[in-house]
């Protein structure tokens, strides 16, 4: 839940940043909000992870008809999950340490837009991830 | 000198490490299977080693980078997000295709 909330609030970054007047104040609070959840999932997802699906939901998955789902979409998952933070702390601290820079330079400004989008694609594989995982698990 | 910008560009370069970190450690404990008990033994799990790992790394190459930088263009700064975006997608789709390999071949 913590995950989706944060992909939302990188989704309205992402579209504050293609317009052509920027509310900077609008994107320091969502990019904080975003990060703040991502840390929150990278927790919370962690601790599911390491104490209850390794021993509960894996074996079961590796059983099942589909041990793919485990040993691609969890794999990969899991492992993009680890620098999710660190694009969103980066881009969090673009609008607290640059807000002058990226209201006058349109270069930064597409730069973190493409970064913003990136967070934003690669939050929603890791959300279609889960849903094959859970799917693989019935 | 902006320190804003030397910092911003720090950051990026301690992020661009830390993901290129997590793409080989991930490839390399999974290929040879000790380095992948080493990481369970000091931290428990071998995904909770390559997170804290990750936070120091980047903590480190942030600081190294800032300790060593001049003064950082806006220009500068403009490549270094791009090369962040462009690495976050080279990774992606290096760890999908490992993992699709692991499993098929």
């Amino acid at each position: 839940m913590t995950g989706l909330l944060a992909i939302v609030a990188y989704y309205a970054v992402w579209f504050d940043l293609i317009k052509k007047d920027i509310n900077i104040d609008f994107l320091k609070k969502s990019s904080l909000y975003g990060l703040l959840l991502f840390l929150l999932s990278w927790l919370s997802g962690g601790y599911y992870y390491a104490l209850y699906y390794g021993n509960v939901v894996k074996p079961i998955i590796k059983i099942g008809p589909y041990p793919w789902a485990h040993t691609i979409f969890m794999e990969f998952k899991e492992h993009i999950f680890l620098f999710i933070p660190f694009l969103a702390l980066v881009v969090t601290l673009c609008f607290f340490l640059l807000e002058n820079n990226i209201k006058g330079n349109k270069e930064i400004k597409q730069s973190i837009t493409y970064l913003s989008a990136i967070i934003v694609f690669l939050s929603t594989i890791i959300t279609f991830s889960g849903i094959i995982i859970s799917g693989a698990v019935r | 000198m902006n320190k804003n910008l030397k910092l911003t560009n720090a950051l990026i370069s301690g992020a661009i490490v830390t993901i290129i970190f997590v793409v080989i450690i991930t490839i390399f404990a999974d290929l040879y299977l000790p380095l992948k008990d080493l990481l369970k033994q000091y931290f428990w799990h071998h995904w909770v080693a390559k997170g804290i790992l990750s936070v120091i790394i980047f903590l480190f190459s942030a600081c190294v980078k800032y300790t060593f930088s001049k003064e950082t263009l806006e220009k500068e700064l403009s490549t270094g997000l791009n090369s962040l975006t462009l690495i976050s997608i080279c990774s992606t789709i290096i760890l999908l295709m490992f993992f699709f390999y692991e499993t098929f071949y």
